[in-house]
């Protein structure tokens, strides 16, 4: 433990309880409202402004955003800030644009509920479904398994209990919820955990405000320290152009490879609703990013004896508040961690239960019997999540990027298969496979990174990606023309 | 042109859109900045170019969402809960 941190343990165990009380009063309301496989993927295509914009912001950002990021840019300076604060604005746009139009009218005439269901009716084939059946599985579970370990950091830093503690603690609480309310719980408890995170963003840029004096004084003695805080690359040169460049494009254009976020545009209800969404979630993701980041900026000016950089946050909550308000919003963070795995959860388990085993495994399987088995699959995937969550197999970040990265892949079959009739599934399969192996390669092996002159894996795995899925295409058959018109003529004019 | 408009309505936003997508990515000073150019209360000024850039870009997605507003294509679900609600 470190010394400068004064656990709180009766504030923050009273705060949490209360906090997960409601969390799990939710979950069991919503069960009693879900009726239908529908209702408990996607919301029916009933969410409405409120619920959409809010889930859909609250989703995206998680334990990384409000521990993992702040904590990096501890060390750069204000030029981390552009991890999040440039590209915020184009997070929802950018997909809506490019996707969200389309999936909305899809999802309505052609009730699909998932991205497997867009995919493998794209492109003809139930394979699309496995392939990314067993791509969710292998990149959403270590996502899932990072906010979960955040919630450890949280609970050993406030209460002074093993990390594992509160890994199991919150992996129970979302399996339950999920569990009982499927998207319809997930959905409704992101509201409040997305009021919660825009709360304890602004109150955290407060208090570290406060703490270093104004902006005068943070600024001055950040000049003092090292000019490099104030300017880019950093103060540990992690922000040149290229890394600059690749942030920008990473969390908002590659967000379209998100199951969990994809899904969201099926759950609007119409055209209005994706809009309104747009306009309040881009709100909430770009307030809260640039406060919660530029709070990690005014710690580096007043609190220097830390441990981990990751402590940042809650430090400053610990520090200027008293235990019972810090505790308040550290459930604001937790919240973040909560919301992500709660929409990951619903949509990993739509992959395993009607993905791989409605549509491959047992294509007799009824409605109700999927349903049911998503319960028991839900309780699975969490208990692996608890597990890695407790075996812990690296940070909060490099574990979420690894695995937004792994996922982001899809954004080539996914934008091919909008755009270019000519796309097949033999292109599209292949593209993954090659675009997945080129992200491997490009982040493990040193001197292919060298090769993508500091921009992001996933550049060079997109392009070549894209390539493959061009040349495949191109010497394999086109889907029905059946298929095509289903997809392309109702955008007709 | 106004009809030249409404015919590539989607394409000519989209274009709007990628041009401010790609326009914070130059590095300009206000938006990228390797030496230390103080703004007010200290705070490096390309913080406030990215939060221009921000503000306009939103703008943009307000007019943009208002223009599909006036267009049927962007309404046909409206119709169908109006329809769902009458059911009842």
């Amino acid at each position: 433990m470190n010394g400068a941190i004064q656990p709180s343990p009766v504030p923050f165990y009273t705060v949490i309880i209360f906090y997960l009380g409601i969390m799990a009063f939710i979950g069991w309301y919503a069960s009693r409202k879900t009726s239908s496989l529908g209702d408990f993927f996607v919301l029916s295509g009933k969410a409405g402004v409120v619920v959409s914009g809010i889930a859909y912001f609250s989703t995206q950002f998680s334990m990384g955003t409000f521990l993992g990021t702040p904590g990096t840019i501890y060390g750069v300076g204000y030029a981390g800030m552009a991890i999040s604060v440039p590209g915020a604005v184009f997070c929802m746009i950018l997909p809506a644009l490019l996707i969200g139009r389309k999936l909305i009218t899809l999802g309505h005439k052609y009730g699909f509920l998932t991205m497997a269901d867009y995919l493998s009716d794209r492109y003809h084939s139930k394979s699309m479904s496995g392939v990314l059946g067993v791509m969710m599985l292998f990149f959403l579970i270590p996502m899932m398994g990072a906010q979960i370990i955040g919630a450890g950091v949280i609970v050993h830093v406030f209460t002074g209990l093993p990390e594992w503690a509160g890994v199991v603690g919150m992996g129970v609480i979302v399996i339950l919820y999920c569990m009982a309310g499927g998207m319809k719980g997930a959905m409704m408890t992101d509201v409040i955990q997305g009021s919660l995170m825009i709360a304890t963003a602004v109150v955290t840029f407060v208090v570290s405000i406060v703490m270093g004096g104004g902006f005068d004084n943070i600024n001055h003695t950040l000049k003092g320290m090292n000019e490099a805080y104030l300017t880019f690359p950093g103060a540990n040169g992690y922000m040149p152009w290229t890394y600059f460049v690749s942030n920008i494009v990473l969390w908002s254009f590659f967000t379209m490879g998100q199951p969990h976020l994809f899904t969201k545009f099926f759950a609007m209800k119409d055209h209005k609703t994706m809009f309104k969404a747009i306009l309040l979630g881009t709100a909430g993701m770009f307030f809260s990013a640039t406060l919660i980041e530029w709070a990690g900026v005014n710690g580096i000016a007043s609190i220097q004896d830390i441990e981990k950089a990751d402590q940042i946050v809650p430090m400053i909550l610990q520090r200027g508040m008293n235990p019972f308000l810090a505790s308040i919003f550290i459930a604001g963070i937790v919240a973040a961690g909560m919301s992500t795995i709660d929409g990951i959860l619903v949509t990993t388990t739509g992959a395993v239960t009607r993905d791989i085993y409605q549509k491959i495994i047992n294509k007799k399987a009824t409605d109700e019997s999927v349903m049911n088995l998503s319960k028991v699959v839900t309780v699975l995937i969490g208990i692996i999540v608890i597990c890695f969550g407790v075996f812990q197999p690296g940070s909060i970040f490099e574990i979420n990027l690894f695995a937004f990265s792994g996922m982001a892949v899809f954004v080539v079959p996914i934008l091919f298969g909008m755009y270019w009739k000519r796309s097949t599934v033999a292109g599209a399969v292949s593209a993954v496979i090659v675009g997945v192996i080129t992200l491997l390669v490009f982040t493990l092996v040193p001197s292919a990174k060298e090769l993508a002159h500091g921009f992001h894996a996933l550049f060079p795995a997109t392009i070549l990606g894209s390539l493959t899925m061009v040349i495949v295409s191109s010497m394999t058959q086109a889907p029905p023309q059946e298929t095509i018109e289903r997809h392309f003529a109702i955008f007709g004019k | 042109m106004k009809k030249l408009f409404d015919e590539h309505f989607e394409r000519t936003w989209l274009i709007i859109f990628l041009f401010m997508f790609f326009l914070i990515m130059v590095p300009f000073p206000f938006f990228y900045s390797e030496t230390y150019i103080p703004s007010i209360g200290g705070i490096p000024s390309y913080l406030f170019g990215w939060f221009a850039h921000t503000a306009v870009t939103f703008v943009l997605i307000v007019v943009y969402y208002r223009m599909c507003m006036k267009r049927k294509e962007y309404h046909i679900y409206d119709e169908e809960e109006q329809t769902e609600k009458e059911g009842k």
